[in-house]
């Protein structure tokens, strides 16, 4: 691990963890580089990662009855696929890399032998991951939640719900900070 | 058979024996009358005043605020159910008010007994946060379900239904 990959992870998913902790974590993480149009993963196929984007451009989408509905970029810097982390299933989106790509991948077999192995390094990450968990289900729930009750909203013509429950589901794929 | 109190409740189902009693010794039972309060929509999220509650006995109304100023129940919960776990871990303002439809015995962390788990029981903690992390994914599954299908069909007619089932605003 370069020290600069080692800056930007003890900022982000590392966070809070000692330097013996983030390294412990940083063996077991797995590189990949991209080229411009491979798919990082594909929707509806089993996934069990969590990724984190070093450089490069990523772009998530979703085939909606044979047109495809963006759900929105993924710049250097974030993570994603934090829930196939945890519960390995299909992945609810197609990724694919915009331009070349470098990214890191942690599989769900090395969070569970952290957990048993070296359970301070698995709860410093999840804590992190929790935190982004958390808020992505706050933000989203209490928006849709709103949304429904709205009166006007009600009375909306079917597009015009369509196009927000879309902006509603970038917003869940973005964990809401967008 | 264990005896402890937390047995039986989802979250904690992949704990050991020894985890369960580790946990229910930082944990506080108390019981609560009708109507109290737990958590109130709104309140900002301190460490002095967050913690998780695990209903034991008894029903939680879980409500919120409408849009056109009214109040109105969400959904009520059962024994089993976690409350607070999403304020424990963001410090954002709670967005629901949960309030005992009757007596309720209920077992709670406190944000301070939460951190000091982390410090000193890295095992429980990392097991904790993997089951805390668990149900959020479950969340956030039913979440993503429910805005494909209303990006589908272009109506909610169903959201409230299956929201009505999650648990995703407690």
């Amino acid at each position: 691990m370069d020290a600069f990959v080692d800056k930007e992870l003890r900022g982000s998913l590392a966070a809070g963890m000692t330097d013996g902790e983030a390294e412990r974590l940083f063996a077991c993480l797995e590189r990949r580089e991209l080229k411009a149009g491979e798919k990082l993963f594909e929707y509806g196929k089993m996934a069990d990662r969590l990724y984190y984007l070093r450089s490069g451009k990523l772009t998530a989408s979703l085939d909606v009855q044979g047109r495809t509905l963006v759900l929105g970029d993924v710049p250097p810097g974030r993570w994603l696929g934090e829930v196939n982390l945890i519960d390995q299933g299909p992945a609810s989106a197609t990724v694919t890399a915009e331009e070349e790509s470098e990214v890191y991948s942690l599989c769900h077999n090395s969070l569970l032998g952290l957990r048993d192995q070296h359970p301070e390094v698995a709860a410093a990450l999840l804590k992190n991951i929790t935190k982004d968990l958390a808020a992505r289900v706050r933000r989203t729930s209490t928006g849709l939640i709103e949304q429904v009750n709205d009166n006007e909203f009600r009375v909306a013509q079917p597009a015009e719900r369509k196009t927000w429950f879309s902006g509603a589901l970038s917003w869940l794929f973005s964990g809401g900070d967008e | 058979m264990s005896t402890n109190f937390l047995a039986g409740v989802p979250l904690f189902r992949s704990f050991d024996e020894s985890q369960l009693d580790t946990l229910a010794r930082i944990m506080i039972v108390q019981d609560y009358g009708d109507g109290h309060v737990f958590i109130r929509e709104g309140d900002a999220t301190t460490s002095m005043n967050t913690s998780l509650f695990v209903i034991l006995e008894g029903n939680v109304d879980v409500a919120s605020s409408r849009p056109d100023g009214g109040f109105a129940v969400d959904k009520t919960v059962t024994p089993g159910a976690i409350l607070g776990m999403i304020g424990l871990l963001d410090h954002e303002p709670r967005s629901a008010t949960l309030s005992c439809n009757g007596k309720v015995r209920a077992a709670h962390l406190t944000r301070h007994a939460f951190m000091e788990m982390y410090r000193s029981k890295a095992d429980l903690a990392a097991k904790f946060q993997f089951a805390v992390a668990e149900q959020l994914v479950r969340d956030i599954r039913n979440l993503d379900n429910m805005l494909r299908d209303a990006v589908l069909h272009g109506d909610e007619a169903s959201i409230r239904e299956r929201f009505d089932r999650s648990g995703a605003n407690s």
